[in-house]
């Protein structure tokens, strides 16, 4: 017999109210007068040995009727055999090794080998299992979930197959990588078998909330085992800190941390290039953060605990934050030292601003910008090609007052940028004036301060300008005036960008120079503000485009091509330049004159150095499906649905109509026995 | 049971709210029910020969033994005055318990009242002291029947005390009686006994008889509890609870050895014993306790003409 509402079966126990009611009429009920009490001695009534229940029969009448009562409203019915629960034969068993960069600590994946092999010896013959390596992602190593055949594990090639990578955990993902795994194959397999899964991990990870996330199926079983290996004397590290941009650009910040169970407190800091020699005292479960100066190429760090290399770490070369900007003159000088102060008062980068005359050619090599206020001689043509080529930015201003110097300005253009056939002549702006629409974001623009919606030119009026006609094919208009005529034009040349300026700054001409989004714009042009951090940091597993590794910590994955999109090893990447992937054997070439775009510094993430498992207990509380406990949602489903069926079957049967009738009974009788009862003389 | 013995049943005895009309029945049942016996009148038997002393009584002298012997002898006779009893009754709380009969100071009540009417019916006087801590009234001894109707009513009342004190009773009643007589104690004697054992013999040395006579509730006498109640004291108000399992034992054990230590004290102090239950019919008790008395009377006059000492 079953019932739908079981919960009112707990009523049943209300008979315990008739049963102490019956031993309670044992206890003293009244009072008996004597004439002398001299004789006895007071004492307490033993409570158990008169504790007999009186009027047997009226008591089990009276439990009788509340448990048929209980059973009444619990409302029974009997569940045909067919519909018994079904039966799991066999489990399908997965096996998660951590196989992320903290597993590479100490003896920790040796003891994750050997807790796998237990686990294999402890499983069932008919049980089905399949071990998977887990690092951000899960990968199958071995074993079937479809066939029935006992589980023979290779367990000497599993040993070289699983090796602990350089790569952060991600368990949770990895965990719904297996499960999704396990759908699939049910769905292929049409079996029900239940899912028991082990994951043996140092769980040197924080939790995060990923583990709350992940959608358990039914009959799953999750069994942490964590791998607490101490660390010996290679428990520290070192860390290279992010950019710090008040700070000088020559120095890195290198943070070094010992473990809490380190051997010593004295590390030996060394670099590659023999440029430094340092001895690092460290507390045990303290860091200290060092400034290493940087050179000019690249090195690795090396921290040594005695004799052995704890951690390393690679660096990247010094990265310049110095620009020098060159600027020629057309003889007005208001117009030149307006732009050096709006070029000068940018913060991100240190200029260097040198006013050039005609035959200053040599000075040409130095800068890395150029603003031509007019037109440069023809000796100049050569050292601007080079300056485009270095990857440098020229910008070319043309006040209205020299637009009638036509073929000069057409020589100019041809000799940097031969298809452009610029044309210049004066725009007059009519009874009106002008607007400089808003500028375009292009890349080359990308990082300009004045990209920003704040700096809008909407606003920006122009009384004269410069008109230009060229070849539309050539060049992007990154902004035009309200007329349509190009304001800004850009050419690239190489890795280097040539814009033309058609508006000038001063106050006869327009409100350029009064405006704050004068010195943004010039800035932006000249590549001020597009100058790139001196690196970027990266943890093993992110990934990135045209990304080229220089100094590896570990040899390169095999199968791995030089030009990577995901980092794999930890070590020193260089990104290149955009525009300038090299594809095929052409590319080759022009990955020669290729710029570095910026440095990768990719490090195995802090955290997975942790020494002992941080997470464990959170994990375990976060819904996991632990041992006889089957997962809440999937299960919600199945009793619904059996609910439904019990519910028709109570419906048809309605047993509680006959157990309604027997409480009639069981009540007139009760009734009877207690008259009996009452009418008994004591 | 006879329908006239179940007229004296004490349960039944007791409805009759006049207490006169109550006596008058125990004495009409105990007419028909025992025996005939001899009118009692030996105040004038001759009883012992002393030999004349100087001071003597002439009108006593023997003249046919002097005429014999030629000696002056003296004949002493029992006393010829009517006989004198006070009746000492116990009306303390305890004497208000009746479980299963009716109660003690009630049956006590009736006995005193029909055994007063005999006595003075048959010309003794009778008197009565009520007590219970001490003596609550005092009524000497008369001999007419209208002293019989107020001791009736003093019969009626009971006592508020909570304690019975025997012992200052027995005493006080000592130094209220004058001349010589019986003295009947009526009380349940469910009290301390040993303070009683002085004011008896002192009463006994003024020539008293005592008869202590004992009513008990047959409850009292074959007691029983299942533990269920509370058992209150009736004096004391004192409650208690008890083992069941125990307390039967002890309480015939503790009860034996009151009464062996009651018997124990009449005997010391020559004093006799009666112990009546309340369940006894009134008229069969009294039958029992005159018959039983006119035997002892008999006995000791026997003793004495043998040559036993005189009282």
């Amino acid at each position: 017999m079953t019932f739908l509402a079981p919960w009112f079966a707990l009523a049943s126990a209300a008979i315990a109210a008739p049963i102490v009611l019956h031993l309670i009429r044992r206890d003293i009920r009244g009072e008996r007068t004597f004439s002398s009490l001299r004789f006895l001695r007071s004492a307490t009534p033993p409570p158990t040995q008169k504790k007999r229940l009186e009027n047997l029969l009226l008591l089990l009448l009276r439990a009788a009727m509340l448990i048929l009562l209980a059973i009444m409203f619990a409302r029974p019915f009997f569940r045909p055999s067919e519909s018994a629960e079904i039966e799991v034969s066999g489990q399908r068993v997965a096996i998660i090794v951590d196989t992320s960069a903290s597993m590479r600590i100490g003896d920790r994946y040796d003891e994750a080998r050997a807790q796998v092999e237990q686990l294999l010896d402890s499983l069932g013959t008919e049980d089905r299992v399949r071990i998977y390596s887990a690092s951000d992602i899960a990968s199958p190593i071995a074993g079937d979930w479809s066939g029935r055949d006992a589980f023979d594990p290779p367990l000497a090639e599993l040993a070289t197959a699983l090796r602990p990578g350089w790569f952060a955990d991600d368990l949770p993902r990895a965990l719904e990588m297996v499960l999704a795994d396990h759908r699939t194959s049910l769905e292929t397999d049409d079996d029900n078998a239940a899912l028991r899964i082990y994951l043996v991990s140092d769980f040197a990870s924080e939790f995060t909330p990923n583990w709350q996330r992940i959608d358990w199926p039914t009959q799953t079983i999750v069994e942490l085992i964590a791998v607490e290996t101490p660390l010996r004397e290679s428990n520290a590290w070192i860390e290279l800190l992010a950019n710090d941009s008040t700070r000088e650009t020559g120095v890195w910040r290198v943070r070094i941390t010992n473990g809490h169970d380190a051997a010593s407190e004295v590390l030996n800091l060394t670099s590659s290039n023999d440029s430094l020699t340092q001895t690092v005292q460290v507390g045990r479960g303290r860091a200290q953060v060092l400034e290493i100066p940087a050179t000019e190429s690249s090195t690795i760090l090396q921290l040594q605990n005695g004799e052995s290399v704890a951690s390393r770490l690679a660096l990247p070369p010094a990265r310049k934050m110095r620009r020098v900007v060159g600027c020629l003159a057309d003889g007005a000088e208001d117009r030149d030292w307006i732009l050096e102060q709006a070029v000068t008062s940018v913060d991100a980068v240190e200029v260097d601003w040198r006013l050039l005359e005609s035959d200053d050619l040599e000075s040409l090599k130095e800068i890395d910008a150029l603003a031509l206020l007019t037109i440069p001689p023809s000796t100049w043509k050569e050292p601007l090609q080079q300056l485009l080529l270095r990857g440098g930015s020229i910008v070319i201003c043309v006040a209205p007052s020299e637009s009638r110097r036509t073929e000069e300005w057409k020589e100019l253009s041809n000799s940097l940028v031969p298809s452009a056939n610029l044309e210049l002549s004066r725009l007059e702006s009519g009874p009106g004036f002008q607007m400089i629409k808003g500028v375009r974001p292009l890349d080359a623009l990308s990082s300009a301060a004045f990209y920003d919606p704040r700096f809008d030119f909407g606003e920006t009026r122009i009384w004269q300008a410069v008109q230009v006609r060229r070849d539309e094919q050539q060049g992007v208009v990154l902004s035009e005036l309200d007329q349509g005529e190009p304001c800004l034009i850009r050419y690239s040349v190489g890795p280097g960008r040539l814009f033309w300026f058609t508006c000038d700054w001063m106050p006869d001409n327009s409100q350029l120079a009064r405006s704050s989004r004068f010195a943004p714009l010039m800035s932006g042009l000249l590549g001020l503000a597009d100058v790139p951090p001196p690196f970027e940091l990266a943890t093993i597993g992110d990934s990135s485009d045209n990304l080229e590794p220089v100094e590896l910590l570990a040899p390169t994955p095999p199968g791995e091509s030089p030009s990577l999109s995901r980092i794999n090893v930890p070590g020193l990447y260089r990104r290149l330049a955009v525009g300038d992937r090299a594809t095929g054997e052409a590319s080759n070439e022009t990955r020669a004159s290729a710029t570095v775009a910026s440095w990768i510094v990719a490090q195995v993430p802090s955290d997975q150095w942790r020494v002992s498992p941080g997470a464990m207990d959170e994990i375990r509380t976060a819904g996991l499906p632990q041992e006889n406990r089957i997962n809440q949602q999937a299960s919600e489903a199945l009793r619904l649905r059996e609910r439904v069926d019990d519910e028709r079957l109570e419906r048809e049967q309605r047993i509680w109509r006959w157990v309604l009738l027997a409480v009639g009974a069981v009540m007139a009788v009760e009734g009877w026995a207690a008259w009996r009862a009452v009418r008994r003389p004591t | 049971m006879a329908p006239e013995s179940q007229l004296l049943d004490p349960r039944t005895l007791v409805r009759i709210r006049d207490l006169a009309l109550r006596s008058r029945a125990v004495i009409d049942g105990m007419c028909r029910g025992v025996h005939h016996t001899p009118q009692p009148g030996l105040s004038v038997e001759f009883t012992e020969y002393r030999s004349y002393a100087m001071g003597d009584d002439l009108r006593f002298l023997d003249w046919k033994r002097y005429a014999r012997s030629d000696r002056l002898y003296v004949r002493r006779f029992e006393d010829e005055t009517n006989l004198r009893c006070w009746f000492l009754f116990d009306v303390s709380r305890s004497m208000a318990f009746g479980e299963q009969s009716v109660s003690k100071i009630e049956y006590g009540a009736t006995l005193i009242a029909t055994l007063s009417y005999v006595l003075i019916n048959r010309r003794d006087a009778v008197g009565l002291a009520r007590f219970a801590e001490r003596i609550e009234s005092f009524h000497p001894a008369r001999l007419h029947f209208q002293h019989w109707r107020r001791l009736l009513g003093a019969l009626s009342g009971s006592s508020s005390a909570t304690t019975t004190d025997l012992g200052r009773s027995v005493e006080q009643i000592g130094g209220l009686l004058k001349g010589r007589g019986l003295v009947i104690v009526v009380s349940d004697f469910l009290a301390e006994l040993e303070s009683m054992r002085l004011p008896l013999a002192r009463l006994r040395a003024r020539g008293h008889d005592v008869l202590l006579l004992q009513l008990l509730d047959p409850a009292e006498v074959h007691f029983v509890d299942d533990g269920r109640h509370w058992i209150r004291d009736l004096e004391t108000g004192r409650r208690i609870t008890v083992d069941p399992n125990r307390t039967s034992a002890e309480y015939h054990e503790r009860f034996a050895r009151h009464q062996e230590t009651l018997r124990e004290l009449a005997r010391a102090t020559e004093c006799d014993v009666e112990t009546i239950l309340t369940s006894t019919p009134l008229d069969q008790a009294l039958s029992d306790l005159l018959e039983r008395r006119a035997r002892l009377t008999k006995g000791r006059v026997l003793r004495r003409s043998q040559g036993g000492s005189v009282r």
